[in-house]
């Protein structure tokens, strides 16, 4: 024996403990804490676009002071009839074409009509795409192409003679300066506009970076995943509730301002603006993908709260319903005695006193229920539980026992001469081998993918001329080539794993078969989205993807969701895959652990108890992995989750119950081949026969349950996790 | 295959056995083959990732000039370790199974360690570079698999034949049930392997051959140390490694290979069956 183990440490390498170290880290890194790219950023946008307006702005106050000056010199004329103030007019009037012509509608040439420019300024808003936001300027027909309002007025302004009487051009004058009055008036309540989009952003970018990547959706506990929805329906009632307040002051504000007809006007304008913005808040608002304050999770139509579960412990009846009241505009700002609320108009409501003050009422009653629900809501977040009541780390950390032997293999291959595994390895170390090397690619193309989306958001927007357009195409461009390059390189023995040109590709999908454990007993059919560029439709033959103008940077955001989708897809099988990988490795081991009791004391007498001790370990290891599908099953009773998130839920549980359906198979094929020449006294006799009655009873449990759910939508809807949790809840309380 | 590998299957077709070490410096010998093996395979995988680098535009090829000098600088010093009066006689060793080609690889590796290798991805030369580069690992690593099967048929032989202990010993029967584990369990990996879709086709028939002769070694040890394992397995097994070894390579079928492995289960996941002794044999 001293010579074998000799031989054995002679002939295999011994691997420095140095080694073993860096490769456990980069296992957990890969495994379970990879920092994730930020979420998309809008800050330099937004403050391009306020500088946008604060030119305009500045440009229209000199076109007022120009203004100004040609009412001072005709009021002049008319006194001192000095014609070097028909002069000042003329230089005026010019002053301010040229102010149009150049800094505003940009037509670059006199004689052009103005059209444009000042209209249609797009800003886009938020994390989906049907948040690109325009905000008009201008008084142009949207149907023509024709000249805008200010246009046409200013011609008429030109045609002023200051040497007639003051009634043949104040009219047009008094219009015109109207005009760009209510310009500045818009343009400052858009300025407004985008400090509460920031504000909206900035809500949303701390719940958004939990489902920027779906597939680490489920390594972050429910419990967090609750409390930071709450914590953002929160957030978003208390800026719901300045926008009301905001309101109501300008409401009060008119009821001063009241007699004054165009006064009244703006501030309704301003109004209006304010409670758009509250509409927009309440579509827009999400968390995870759900929109939170439309009332979407209502029962029906007629009940205008929405209601979610929430899970609080580990037991179904710890979950309770929480409502979130619904914030659009027609529930909070149109008073409540109307009886046609989507016909209320502010402009109307601005007229009277006693209007104004209906609104007024009808603002506090609404900022007082929604203080209410905030309240509810907090005490609701502190109830939750710290902690998950399942314990992600108790099944990890089995893993990470087994592994020690796996990583040991790992680093020799990868040191080795190829990537295929060689033949002293475990057979699992192919097949990790190749789902670690789709999974880093995946980890690399979905951080391309989210930078082109970045610059694919950037790119919607107005407010880059056409050199910079160029730049963040060329970039985008660049990052096209380096997908391209990441599956070119996805190299497993020869053979391109992620491209479609490879030869295990076949319609649309690449099918890899891996084998997890040495016995060939679990076996994975894994079917992956090729993720070339051309697959993902980001390139043709002749031809990139461009985001050269607005509407071309939306399409490419259409089809970089469609991309990110199908990563994220591909994700989630990899994730299962390996997770299946784990459970084999594991089984291997505790083979592999019963082998070297059995060679290591091979007394007879023991032989019987230490079998007796390798079945029941695999049994109870049986228990753990149906624990974890109950921890998936309790995860899907939770509404946070959408239904795509419940998708992928069902993706991993119906795997795992696989998994351990093999694994019972396994142990009864073991069960029923005993080796004749153990003997067993009385006591074993009946440990034995309780196994194996155990084993025969869950087996078929396990079986007829997977015929249930067979073609059920299981895990799909609250309803149906609530189902199958109390199912598999039954199964694991049966005793031995 | 490229044209140098025709001298590696027709060699190996004449090869009836795999040939094991005559004594412990053998083994020693054997070991730095394998050690030399896996280094220059280390140096060949760093040289195809660095130009399969330099495919791309926008990656600095200055850096990575310098990084392919410096690999052949590393291959340089390994072959010039293994240099023995002009020969390399640890690559072109019998147990390499495939003298021809190792002449051949003996020379190209010196070749592409010398060579002055151009990274103009428009240069079509680069590409087949990098098929001969991808060719040398997978006949590198073979080479070295098949000294790994060796060292492991003479840890095997040697652990049995040692009777250091009487025969009947607990001992004994402990080395004996921990050498066939193995063996089988290397049956199983190969059978495993061997049905699997990311293995090659021209490296399967390769395997499927290196398979055979490891089947015909364990055959031998099987008789000349009996084990006893269910009877019924135990036909069973010689029934399947006779049709194995009667059947041309190419005939050799998926499911063959399937029910070997399903064999090697039944007698692995119960490892009282390889219990030495009682069990009557043919």
């Amino acid at each position: 024996m001293e010579f074998l183990s000799d031989l054995n440490e002679f002939i295999e390498v011994p691997i420095p403990d140095q080694e073993i170290e860096k490769n456990d880290q980069a296992l957990n890194i890969l495994v379970d804490n990879r920092t994730e790219p930020d979420n998309t950023t809008t800050k330099p946008h937004f403050n391009l676009s306020r500088q946008h307006f604060k030119n305009l702005l500045s440009d229209l106050d000199a076109v007022t002071a120009q203004l100004d000056r040609i009412k001072q010199a005709a009021e002049s004329y008319a006194k001192q009839k000095n014609s070097a103030h028909i002069q000042t007019v003329k230089k005026a009037l010019n002053k301010i074409q040229t102010i149009f012509e150049y800094n505003i509608y940009r037509t670059g040439m006199s004689g052009s009509y103005w059209s444009n420019p000042l209209y249609d300024f797009r800003v886009w808003a938020g994390e989906n795409m049907d948040q690109g936001e325009r905000m008009p300027l201008g008084y142009m027909d949207t149907k023509s192409d024709g000249p805008d309002k200010i246009f046409v007025i200013f011609q008429q302004l030109q045609e002023m003679d200051i040497t007639k009487t003051k009634d043949t051009w104040e009219s047009v004058y008094e219009d015109f300066y109207a005009l760009i009055t209510f310009e500045k008036v818009r343009i400052n309540s858009y300025l407004r506009r985008i400090d509460s989009f920031e504000k909206f952003n900035t809500i949303l970018d701390q719940g958004a970076s939990y489902y920027a990547l779906k597939s680490k959706i489920f390594d972050i506990p429910t419990m967090t995943m609750q409390e930071t929805m709450l914590s953002t329906a929160v957030r978003y009632m208390s800026l719901s509730i300045e926008l009301l307040e905001e309101i109501k002051s300008a409401a009060k504000e008119n009821l001063k301002a009241l007699p004054d007809k165009k006064a009244a006007e703006a501030l309704a304008f301003h109004t209006e603006q304010l409670i758009d913005e509250v509409n927009r808040l309440a579509s827009h608002g999400h968390f995870n993908g759900m929109s939170l304050l439309t009332g979407r999770f209502s029962r029906n139509h007629e009940q205008a709260t929405s209601s979610m579960y929430i899970l609080l412990g580990a037991e179904m009846s710890e979950s309770t319903r929480v409502y979130i009241p619904t914030l659009t505009a027609v529930s909070l700002v149109v008073p409540g005695n109307m009886a046609q609320p989507w016909k209320w108009d502010v402009y109307e409501a601005f007229t009277s006193e006693q209007k104004t003050n209906q609104f007024i009422a009808a603002l506090d009653t609404s900022i007082g229920k929604i203080k209410q629900s905030m309240q509810n809501l907090d005490q609701l977040a502190k109830k939750l539980p710290e902690h998950d009541p399942y314990s992600k780390l108790s099944f990890d950390s089995m893993y990470q026992e087994s592994m020690q032997y796996f990583l040991k293999s790992y680093s020799l291959t990868i040191k080795n001469l190829a990537y295929t595994a060689q033949p002293e390895h475990s057979i699992n170390t192919q097949s990790t081998l190749v789902l670690l090397t789709l999974r880093n690619a995946h980890e690399l193309i979905t951080e391309k993918l989210i930078n082109m989306r970045e610059l694919a958001v950037q790119a919607c927007n107005s407010v880059y001329n056409d050199q910079e357009h160029m730049k963040l195409n060329d970039e985008f461009a660049a990052l096209i080539k380096s997908i391209e390059k990441i599956t070119e390189q996805t190299v497993f023995n020869g053979e391109k794993i992620l491209h479609t040109d490879s030869t295990l590709s076949s319609d649309r999908s690449i099918k890899l078969d891996l084998v997890c454990d040495e016995d060939g007993i679990i076996q994975k059919q894994l079917l992956l989205f090729p993720l070339d560029p051309k697959a993902l439709e980001l390139s043709r033959s002749n031809y990139f993807l461009e985001i050269n103008r607005v509407d071309e940077a939306n399409r490419a955001i259409g089809i970089l969701d469609w991309a990110l989708a199908k990563v994220n897809s591909n994700k989630a099988r990899i994730g299962s895959c390996l997770q299946s990988v784990f459970i084999a490795e594991y089984k291997d081991s505790l083979m592999r652990d019963y082998i070297k009791l059995l060679t290591s004391a091979p007394k007879k007498n023991n032989s019987a108890a230490t079998y007796l001790e390798y079945l029941g370990n695999l049994v109870d290891f049986t228990k753990h992995v149906y624990k974890k599908a109950e921890e998936y099953a309790w995860m899907a009773m939770s509404g946070v989750y959408t239904y795509n998130d419940r998708e992928q839920m069902a993706f991993y549980f119906s795997n795992l119950l696989h998994d351990v359906q093999t694994l019972i198979k396994h142990a009864q094929t073991l069960s029923e081949a005993l080796p004749q020449d153990i003997t067993f006294n009385n006591q074993q006799k009946t440990k034995l026969s309780a196994l194996v009655k155990y084993l025969a009873k869950i087996g078929a449990e396990t079986s007829n349950f997977m015929e249930e759910i067979k073609n059920s939508d299981f895990l799909r809807s609250i309803g149906s996790a609530r189902n199958v949790f109390e199912k598999i809840t039954w199964i694991i309380s049966i005793k031995e | 295959m490229h044209s140098n590998s025709i001298g590696f299957r027709a060699v190996h077709d004449n090869l009836s056995s795999i040939p094991l070490p005559d004594s412990i410096a053998d083994v020693q010998r054997m070991k730095g083959i394998q050690l030399a093996l896996t280094a220059i395979g280390r140096t060949v995988t760093g040289i195809e990732k660095l130009l399969y680098q330099s495919v791309y535009e926008n990656e600095d090829r200055l850096f990575i000039t310098h990084s392919i000098k410096r690999e052949q600088k590393w291959m340089r010093k390994i072959l010039k370790t293994v240099k023995i009066k002009n020969r390399y006689p640890l690559l072109g060793d019998r147990f390499i199974l495939n003298m021809a080609s190792s002449a051949v690889l003996e020379l190209s590796l010196e070749k592409l360690a010398c060579a002055k290798i151009s990274l103009n991805p428009e240069n079509t030369s680069l590409f087949l570079l990098l098929d001969m580069l991808r060719e040398f690992k997978q006949k590198l690593q073979y080479n070295a698999e098949v000294i790994y099967i060796s060292l492991m048929l003479y840890k095997s032989d040697y652990a049995l034949s040692d009777q250091k202990y009487s025969t009947n010993s607990q001992k004994q029967r402990g080395i004996e049930r921990l050498v066939f584990y193995e063996l089988f369990t290397l049956v199983r990996r190969y059978c495993t392997r061997l049905t699997s879709s990311l293995l090659p086709a021209d490296l399967k028939s390769l395997y499927l051959r290196l398979f055979v002769l490891l089947l015909k070694a364990i055959k031998r040890l099987h008789t000349a140390y009996p084990i006893a394992i269910p009877s019924q397995a135990h036909n069973d097994l010689l029934s399947i490694i006779d049709a194995v070894l009667r059947a041309e390579y190419d005939q050799i079928g998926t499911n063959t290979l399937y029910a070997l492995r399903s064999l090697m289960n039944k007698i692995l996941n119960n490892p009282h069956c390889l219990i030495p002794g009682a069990c009557a044999f043919g």
